[in-house]
């Protein structure tokens, strides 16, 4: 039996890979593997429930912020979004270091040598996934939270700022987990990294205290979503917030295409 | 070749001496070791330099909680945790463990010696970072608070019990690592036990209050006295609670750890 | 056509490959021996763009590799059956090569066919053997219908019928015009299916030949001789220049010798032999007497 070579139409080569078929090939990658799609529905899951208990039960809130619970409090507390942003960070990470650990990057890299677009794809990808991760865990905790809560007016100032901010979160939580993935290029190391920097920095640093911890702690993300879902953790301007998140997403993607392109495979 | 081996059964210090051989050349092993030990220490001088004490007020303080600062050593403890996960992982993912478990087929004592490895490095790395802190925090607060020296029975009941503190974590990082052979799953796994659960399970976050009392951190404050005296104080378990606890963790860990590897295909 | 000039990779103090130069032609299969160790998977990687060369360059039709933007269309190469993630199914992991080059999905399912695994498209990779990995990388060399393959010990694990598919894949291929770069040990199954050789050791270029000339440079070769007079043979034979050994009352191992100068010398001596079989191959002979001294991995004597 004989392959038919391919239609004439279709010969030829091009000169740049399509973003199209390269966001296609990784989808398609994301999405065929067990464990990543298993994450994430275990994620959303325990991460509504959290939000479920919050209303219920009240939230203890961190140091330096207080009042009465409504269902924006609930839905956004600090702690309930620590698994999801752990969570983000390890597919972000498992993004890259899963190649790395199986030798699928030399074929992927060898099927589409512009490492550049490769790098952007995956960051694509990643963001969709968790950005839509982050909707449904921000929206549907909301809408528990009001349902549980039976508050009169649903929440206190500014809810789609607190849900826009959270749908930035998530993908930037993921992009510097792919970023440390690719500089680390270790499964373990790069988990390490993840879980220490949005798991244990949030809880031990805090914007309260001396000058120098108020700086780092400000600069995490953790603290500039807290600003800017409401619940007052951060210290910064509303501005600044937005800035500080985008900034360590801006970092982590060029961080990741700097060090897939620079490196042997 | 001519080196006569001998036949038949292999003997428990064998197994040790080649899981200490394994273990020693993993990168990490002294990194996070070395990493844990200037943390502690930092962290033991950071908690003794900023307390101001007035004279006189000193007996109103517990002196312990600062060398044996909770989340510092609910971080060592993680730490100690993921180092254990790792040396399970790291066989699963390399396939080496099939190697291993066709060396030597009787899965248990490997998972016996690799857990007693484990536990040792655990042991030696916990008695320098406690006895580091135990120091460390004396000095920065020499003049305002005393207590912090081996003498005082309960600073050397405090510092033996810290030291035993990541072996129990780690044994723990072995189960989970057992169980989640996937190397990232497991270590957010092992973080999300042992750090996040903790503190959500005090912050009322999630409502399972007497579970709060299980947790080894819980224990380790009661019978080390390091428990804090501020105003979010979570439930802690009685002493000889305590004591169940702090041996049943590690106990089970093990067994976890035993039943999965040898019932699962490899 | 592949192209190498002065190719040179250093990796701390060791030098993998050493100012290697030379070309791949299209329209016939191209061997690449060398010893264990000698920089051929370096070299395949430089090819690729998956290790950056020290010095020098490797360019496949005239461009370097990594400018490309479908690779696929342009090479297709395996290089090592397990470079693929085990959790996936052999046909999500075509899928995703062939949609990140755009290749038409349709392609995925003649390729697998082409292979043999169209039965076991759905399962995991995890669960193949050695021999199905290898037809799975090489149903990737072929997604993208390309006019330059590379083949890194393509046959490792493949059973009998699966080495002749291949041998007759790779030969239809190169018949087609396209430049096929076969990397592999197996001597006699590169005897069989390479036209043109390219042989290495401790990264420097050794020969860059055809099989027959390469094969020629064999001195050592042995052959088997069984003769009812086996004593008048061997004083003939070693006045002719053989070196004789006698394996048993009617068998003798001959030396420096061919098997057209035996046979030829058995004639004129009017003595009837029954059996003059080369021991050893022409091209095995020639490759471990070429690479004796670029050896890197010799097992020990017991």
């Amino acid at each position: 039996m004989s392959v038919q070579p391919l239609a004439p139409r279709l010969r030829g080569p091009r000169k740049r890979a399509r973003p199209a078929d390269l966001c296609a090939a990784e989808w398609i990658k994301f999405w065929s593997l067990r464990s990543t799609p298993t994450a994430l529905v275990l994620l959303v899951s325990l991460a509504l429930y959290l939000a479920a208990n919050n209303s219920r039960h009240g939230v203890l809130p961190m140091a330096g912020s207080s009042g009465p619970l409504n269902p924006q409090r609930a839905a956004f507390d600090g702690f309930s979004w620590l698994p999801a942003m752990i969570g983000a960070g390890l597919i972000g990470a498992q993004a890259m270091v899963g190649e790395y650990s199986t030798g699928l990057i030399r074929t992927t890299l060898a099927a589409v040598p512009d490492r550049c677009r490769i790098s952007v794809a995956k960051a694509a990808v990643v963001t969709a996934v968790t950005g839509g991760a982050a909707l449904v865990i921000g929206a549907g905790g909301l809408a528990l939270a009001v349902a549980i809560i039976h508050a009169p007016s649903p929440v206190d100032a500014h809810p789609m700022r607190a849900i826009w901010s959270s749908i930035l979160l998530l993908p930037t939580c993921a992009l510097a987990g792919m970023a440390f993935g690719t500089l680390v290029r270790h499964a373990a190391g790069s988990a390490t990294v993840v879980c220490a920097l949005f798991g244990f920095i949030p809880i031990m640093l805090r914007p309260t205290g001396n000058r120098w911890a108020t700086d780092a702690a400000n600069a995490m993300p953790y603290y500039a979503w807290g600003r800017l879902t409401g619940a007052g953790t951060g210290t910064m301007t509303v501005a600044v917030a937005w800035a500080t998140l985008a900034a360590w997403a801006a970092a982590s993607i060029v961080i990741t295409i700097l060090a897939l392109d620079r490196r042997d495979v | 070749m001519n080196t006569h081996m001998r036949a038949g059964h292999v003997r428990f210090g064998d197994l040790v001496a080649a899981e200490w051989i394994k273990i020693r050349s993993l990168r990490s092993t002294f990194g996070l070791m070395v990493f844990g030990v200037l943390f502690a220490a930092v962290a033991a001088w950071w908690q003794g330099h900023h307390v101001r004490v007035a004279p006189g007020a000193a007996a109103a303080f517990n002196p312990l909680i600062y060398p044996y600062d909770q989340l510092t050593w609910a971080f060592i403890t993680v730490l100690a945790a993921t180092f254990g996960a790792l040396t399970i992982t790291g066989e699963y993912a390399s396939g080496l463990i099939r190697t291993t478990f066709v060396a030597v087929p009787a899965r248990r004592r490997v998972i016996l010696a690799k857990s007693l490895v484990v536990a040792l490095c655990m042991a030696v790395f916990g008695l320098i970072a406690s006895l580091a802190s135990l120091y460390i925090a004396g000095y920065a607060l020499t003049g305002q608070l005393s207590g912090l020296s081996l003498g005082q029975g309960a600073a050397l009941r405090a510092a033996i019990l810290s030291a035993a503190l990541p072996v129990l974590g780690s044994q723990i990082g072995i189960a989970i690592g057992a169980l989640i052979r996937h190397p990232l799953s497991a270590i957010g796994a092992t973080w999300g036990v042992l750090l996040l659960l903790p503190t959500m399970l005090a912050s009322g976050t999630i409502g399972l209050g007497t579970a709060t009392e299980g947790m080894p951190l819980s224990a380790w404050m009661t019978l080390a006295r390091t428990a804090s005296t501020g105003a979010h104080q979570s439930p802690l378990p009685p002493s000889t609670a305590a004591w169940i606890l702090i041996l049943a963790w590690p106990l089970a860990s093990l067994i976890v750890t035993a039943t999965t590897v040898t019932r699962r295909d490899v | 056509m592949i192209e190498i000039k002065e190719l040179t990779k250093r990796f701390g103090a060791v030098t993998a490959v050493d100012d290697l130069t030379f070309t791949v032609q299209p329209g016939r299969v191209t061997g690449f021996l060398g010893p264990n160790g000698a920089g051929k998977s370096t070299t395949l990687r430089m090819i690729l763009g998956l290790n950056a060369p020290t010095r020098g360059s490797a360019a496949v039709d005239g461009r370097p590799f990594r400018e490309e933007g479908a690779g696929l269309r342009r090479v297709g190469a395996l290089l090592d059956a397990g470079d693929v993630h085990r959790g996936r199914s052999a046909r999500a992991h075509l899928t995703a090569l062939a949609r990140s080059n755009g290749i038409p999905r349709e392609r995925v399912a003649a390729v697998l066919s082409e292979v043999g695994l169209q039965d076991a498209a759905g399962r995991r990779v995890g669960g193949f053997s050695l021999g199905m990995r290898q037809r799975l990388g090489i149903a990737a060399a072929l997604l993208g219908d390309p006019p330059v393959l590379i083949f890194d010990e393509p046959i490792n694990g493949l059973d009998p019928e699966g080495i002749v598919w291949a041998r007759t894949l790779f030969r239809r291929l190169a018949a087609e015009g396209r430049t096929v770069f076969v990397s592999s040990h197996v001597m006699s199954e590169v005897e069989h299916s390479v036209d043109h050789l390219i042989v290495i050791g401790n990264g420097k270029l050794i020969a860059d030949e055809p099989l027959e000339q390469f094969a020629a440079r064999a001195t050592r070769l042995s052959v088997r001789v069984r003769t009812h007079d086996p004593e008048r043979l061997t004083a003939a034979l070693t006045a002719q220049g053989g070196r004789v050994a006698a394996e048993d009352d009617r068998t003798l191992t001959v030396s420096g010798l061919t098997t057209l100068r035996i046979g030829e010398i058995a004639a004129d001596q009017r003595i009837t032999v029954y059996e003059v079989a080369a021991v050893s191959s022409a091209l095995e002979a020639a490759f471990m007497e070429s690479t004796a001294a670029s050896v890197e991995f010799r097992a020990g004597r017991s």
